[in-house]
């Protein structure tokens, strides 16, 4: 059986094909104009990678926000559900992902069938998601792939308000003013967030073990500071974890769960 | 159903036609907020009570000199409303402390010297006793004088108990149209249920009771749920939004019972007319199935949930709140603890009213109804 | 009996207590505070962040010996109070919870040990602004909203980390806002004791008080009931006469404030009665701290005028002091010469309370109740905070207004366009800082220290 599943999100789109059980191939691009646009585009990048066509495909999900009226799709399910899905697809042990995407952060528990047992969403405010690192960043003037490592060199504590992003904006805009180090607000800045995530990843009952997938992943001071704050180690995905999305969608697809 | 679908474009409008006829025969028109107005006394003095609402508002903005960003979307697309001249078709608006964001309405309305004329705070109390009775009995009194002096009418006893006998007829049909949700094959969804809500409180009641008796007949037989969807039961104090509704229904859901402001709140309980009218009027008000703004009754709120789920066979709860509602944020925080004991799923929304973001509530409800799917899969294996 | 920690009150009523002992020999306390108190300052506390708070609230060095023998009568009220409550709570003595708008003098002549939820939000700080973080976020952690007003969401913060004694009852009022509408009904769900709430008005005439009173009373038998006994109508008489001298002297200090230049007594005056009104209502040692800077407030008010008007270069009226930052009054004094002569929320205008009958002193305690800072402005409708306001203004001549307030109190965010308008028409500048009171992770010492300086010298004041 030939399954895909494809992840429509707000910055990047996503897409996995699993042939029998495992992944022949995967594949994540920039989002396009329209969610079908990308789903297209990025499903034939993925198919052709295989050496197949579109006719080949037996059964496709979609997810992200992007995942209705996809013409292709023969179901549809949630980023939650997903997420949790393709990690527990990778790794039977993981009960507990955390996911932190470009404008939301989500905790999810899973039982021992890789389905939600529980989750919790963030609300409206960007506190604690890739959107308001990327703001904090431009803020202090540096890249958002920078923040990781940069935040790694520093030597000082500094406290920023974590209530919301614009307090976090106001407060690191008066650190520059006293001539703070950037390492050190770039520091402050992923405890920040950190620190909201953990907040909001105490509603459900974490439980190992745990693993951390979406962009804000990729950045090393974050999820190092997770790890302190949690008093935990991530286990580490066989795949790339901003396609833990996708992986799941395919997985449902091909109902192998 | 031909009538639910009248009932619904009535209920997206602001004033409708049978308001606008009834006006230029010389109708007079009351505005009101909130379940703790007595309909049956600005009834008896001769107007139509209109139960204020957020519905085609064009937006905030206007608003937003008055009230600072923190506070309830409903009060601010109301206010808005009345800045933009929305609500001059009315010849009075009563105002109730049903929570400081509604009741600072009074203040700001008063302050930018806007129509209507007729301003009235009714201050009622947050408690139910004998002396609370005594005293909202008082405040009555004191409208109904304020009307009568303002409008130069006459508010008699038996106005007053042909009121309470419209009034309770109408609660008596709401109450067997919701009861019809008990049934397996549910004959009306929650977002239909919203529409009539709204559209009979903006109706003159004789046409109110009409149009709900020919819901009531369309009932029969008639089958909108199909066997996968997930009974919900729905907490929430001003939702208006039928959009917003019908999303969650769309998501695999049915609402079959709920604890909403223009819900069961509004028809639960009758008025016993045994002596005073003012005295049945109070008293009703008071005890009917309270507002979280009534301090010494949570515990019954609480164990109308319970009953509810079993009586509604619900599966699941979802409890929403508008943002910076101090009322339902505490609600929120109860629900959920409640729901806890008895490991009952529960999701809880915060939203703006008429503030988009659907993708994000989309997913969170859909997660929520997978999640539910999963546990119950799981607990029948 | 499984033994009880209560870690946080206890820690606070210990360190009320050092505070006591040290502040009983005023004049030495004076030269030790003034003495370790730059080096101490230099040396951020040996890190230890908690310290900064107690001596604070000690006024930092910043106190004359007269202000510590205040201070003394302060904190052995305080200590009585809490202390008390610990103590009843570890002998399986009954504790009431009671909400800072009921008249807690009834309790105090009931002789049961009682505390004021809401007073406890004060008390973490006292351990430090972290303190105050970690009762917040076990808060939040139990899924409390954060749009809930702080003051009053952090009690619960301390009821579900169990710090504080079961109650065998609570008492609350359905005023002044809907937040402490919504957190009673939660520490009445967390606590499940049974609740009296004495009910709201809107309006301040007779009928009004009328109904207030009735509730009092109706109160009464209530607690009656719950604890068994008689309320003993004498004590509360002798307890009620303690609150009228009390009363007496905190309206003459407030009144002397008007004098130009004022006897600056902001700091002790404005801070230390709110916390004494609420845990100690009636209590010898409260008339004593009034009798303290009364008898303070005297001696200056004619004294070295000259000097003090020189001293005195901007007269501040300000709402509330953030919890995390207690000392912004003296830091004001200390940078630009600023001194806070009125303040909308600890104002003290009390009128007298008769007590020739029951009835008189029950009415007499609803009036007196109603002028508790919140309550009285924001009961009933907005005429009510902008007659405060003018008046305030009018009678304390004040050459700037600072609005400091909680993020979430919907009442001060319901009317922003009246209370902006009032303050322009009275052409005194106005700042409207955005903090809040007791959250400090909303704002920082050094944010706020910058938004005062910055409206002091764009407005000319300095
Ligand atoms: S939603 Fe809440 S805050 Fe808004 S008007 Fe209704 S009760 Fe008030
Ligand atoms: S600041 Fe406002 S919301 Fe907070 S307790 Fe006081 S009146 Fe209530």
């Amino acid at each position: 059986m030939i399954a895909a599943g494809c992840d429509i999100g707000s910055l990047t789109a996503k897409a996995v094909i699993i042939r029998d059980g495992s992944i022949v191939s995967k594949k994540i691009i920039r989002v396009k104009e329209t969610a079908l646009k990308s789903a297209e585009t990025v499903m034939s990048m993925v198919t052709s990678e295989a050496g197949l066509k579109m006719e080949d495909i037996d059964s496709c999900c979609t997810t992200g926000y992007g995942r209705y009226d996809i013409p292709f799709s023969d179901m549809n399910k949630s980023q939650i559900s997903c997420h949790g899905l393709g990690a527990f697809w990778l790794d039977r042990s993981i009960r507990t992902i955390i996911d932190i995407g470009g404008q939301d952060c989500k905790a999810v528990a899973v039982g021992e069938n890789g389905m939600v047992k529980d989750f919790i969403m963030n609300e409206k405010c960007a506190a604690g998601t890739g959107r308001s690192l990327e703001i904090l960043a431009k803020t202090i003037g540096i890249e958002l792939e920078e923040l990781g490592p940069v935040s790694l060199k520093s030597k000082k504590e500094v406290e920023l308000a974590n209530k919301c992003s614009i307090f976090m904006e106001l407060d690191v805009i008066q650190h520059l003013y006293n001539k703070t180090k950037i390492r050190d607000i770039a520091n402050a800045i992923n405890t920040a967030v950190a620190r909201r995530v953990v907040q909001l990843s105490k509603a459900v009952r974490l439980e190992n073990d745990i693993c951390i997938t979406g962009g804000v992943s990729k950045n090393i001071g974050v999820v190092n500071k997770l790890e302190e704050m949690l008093k935990i180690k991530f286990k580490q995905l066989p795949e790339d974890p901003q396609l833990m999305g996708a992986m799941g969608a395919a997985v449902f697809a091909a109902k192998i769960n | 159903m031909e009538i639910l679908k009248e009932l619904e474009t009535i209920a997206k409008q602001n004033v409708n036609t049978t308001l606008e006829s009834a006006r230029s025969n010389g109708k007079k028109i009351m505005g009101y907020f909130c379940s703790y107005v007595p309909e049956e006394v600005i009834h008896a003095a001769g107007f139509i009570p209109y139960r204020m609402r957020a519905v085609e508002s064009p937006g905030t903005s206007l608003g937003d000199t008055y009230f600072a960003p923190s506070i309830c979307s409903f009060v601010r697309h109301c206010f808005s409303k009345a800045l933009n001249g929305d609500f001059d078709f009315l010849d009075g608006v009563i105002f109730m402390n049903g929570c400081d964001h509604n009741r600072r309405m009074h203040d700001n309305w008063r302050y930018a010297k806007i129509k209507p004329e007729f301003l009235y705070m009714l201050p009622v109390p947050h408690v139910v006793s004998d002396a609370s009775t005594q005293k909202y009995m008082n405040e009555i009194k004191k409208l109904a004088r304020a009307m009568e002096t303002e409008f130069d009418v006459t508010i008699t006893a038996r106005a007053l108990e042909d009121a309470i006998i419209l009034y309770n007829k109408k609660r008596d049909l709401l109450t067997r149209i919701y009861e019809n949700r008990k049934k397996k094959e549910v004959p009306i969804k929650g977002s239909e249920f919203l529409s009539i809500m709204l559209a009979i409180t903006a109706l003159p009641i004789d046409i109110a009771i009409e149009k709900l008796e020919l819901v009531l007949k369309g009932l029969e037989g008639r089958v909108v749920s199909s066997d996968d969807d997930l009974r919900l039961f729905m907490a929430a104090v001003c939702t208006e939004e039928i959009e917003h509704m019908e999303l969650i229904e769309n998501s695999g859901g049915i609402v079959v019972a709920d604890k909403i402001c223009l819900g069961r709140s509004h028809f639960h309980t009758l008025v016993e007319l045994k002596d005073d009218p003012i005295r049945a009027i109070a008293k009703r008000y008071l005890t009917h199935l309270s507002c979280p703004r009534m301090m010494d009754d949570m515990r019954r709120r609480m164990a109308y949930m319970h009953d509810e789920i079993k009586e509604y066979n619900v599966d699941a709860i979802i409890v929403e709140k508008l943002e910076f509602c101090t009322l339902m944020a505490g609600e929120t925080f109860l629900y959920k603890n409640e729901a806890g004991k008895i490991d009952f799923p529960i999701l809880s929304l915060d939203r703006e009213l008429f503030g988009g973001g659907t993708g994000q509530i989309k997913t969170r409800v859909q997660a929520f109804f997978e999640q539910v799917r999963n546990i119950k899969e799981m607990s029948q294996n | 009996m499984e033994a009880v920690s209560y870690d946080y009150l206890d820690n606070v009523v210990n360190i009320w207590r050092f505070g006591r002992k040290l502040t009983k020999h005023p004049y030495l306390a004076y030269f030790n505070i003034k003495y370790f108190a730059p080096p101490m300052i230099k040396l951020n506390f040996f890190n230890r962040a908690e310290l900064k708070f107690a001596f604070e609230s000690i006024g930092q060095g910043q106190l004359s010996p007269q202000e510590l023998k205040a201070m003394y009568y302060c904190l052995d009220a305080l200590v009585e109070s809490v202390g008390g409550v610990l103590a009843a709570a570890r002998n399986n003595e009954p504790v009431v919870w009671f909400d800072y708008t009921v008249p807690s003098i009834i309790l105090n002549a009931f002789g049961v040990a009682s505390i004021c939820t809401s007073m406890v939000s004060k008390t973490p700080n006292y351990l430090g602004a972290d303190c105050l973080i970690e009762h917040f976020e076990a808060a939040e952690n139990a899924g409390v909203s954060s749009e809930i007003c702080s003051m009053t969401r952090l009690p619960l913060g301390a009821v579900l980390m169990n710090q504080m004694p079961k109650p065998v009852a609570l008492l609350t009022t359905a005023q002044p806002c809907d937040s402490g509408r919504t957190v009673s009904q939660m520490l009445d769900y967390l606590a499940d004791a049974p609740s009296f709430v004495i009910d709201s008005i809107y309006d301040k005439d007779e009928e009004s008080i009328g109904h207030y009173s009735a509730d009092i009373m109706a109160m009464i038998e209530f607690l009656e009931k719950i604890l068994d006994r008689k309320l003993d109508w004498d004590k509360l008489k002798t307890h009620v006469e303690e609150l009228n001298l009390f009363n007496y002297y905190l309206r003459e200090v407030s009144q002397m404030h008007r004098a130009i230049p004022s006897p600056g007594l902001g700091f002790i005056f404005l801070e230390s009665s709110w916390p004494l009104r609420l845990f100690a209502s009636g209590y010898p040692s409260a008339t004593k701290f009034g009798k303290t800077i009364y008898d303070i407030g005297k001696q200056r008010i004619t004294k070295d005028l000259h000097k003090r008007k020189k001293e005195e270069k901007i007269r501040v009226m300000i709402s509330g002091a953030p919890m995390y930052f207690m000392d912004i009054y003296l830091w004001m004094q200390k940078e630009f010469h600023a001194y806070v002569v009125a303040d909308y929320l600890v104002q003290t205008a009390n009128p007298e309370i008769d007590t020739s009958t029951r009835e008189s002193m029950i009415r007499g305690l609803a009036i007196d109740n109603l002028h508790l800072g919140m309550l009285r402005q924001s009961h009933g409708p907005v005429e009510f905070i902008i007659e405060d306001i003018e008046n305030l203004i009018d009678e304390y001549s004040p050459d700037c207004l600072i609005f400091c307030g909680n993020i979430h109190c919907k009442h001060k965010k319901s009317v922003p366009k009246i209370i902006n308008d009032t303050c322009k028409k009275t052409g005194v500048p106005t700042l409207n800082m955005s903090l809040d009171l007791f959250d400090p992770r909303a704002n920082s010492e050094d944010t706020i220290k910058k938004q005062i300086k910055d409206f002091f010298i764009n407005n000319g004041l300095v």
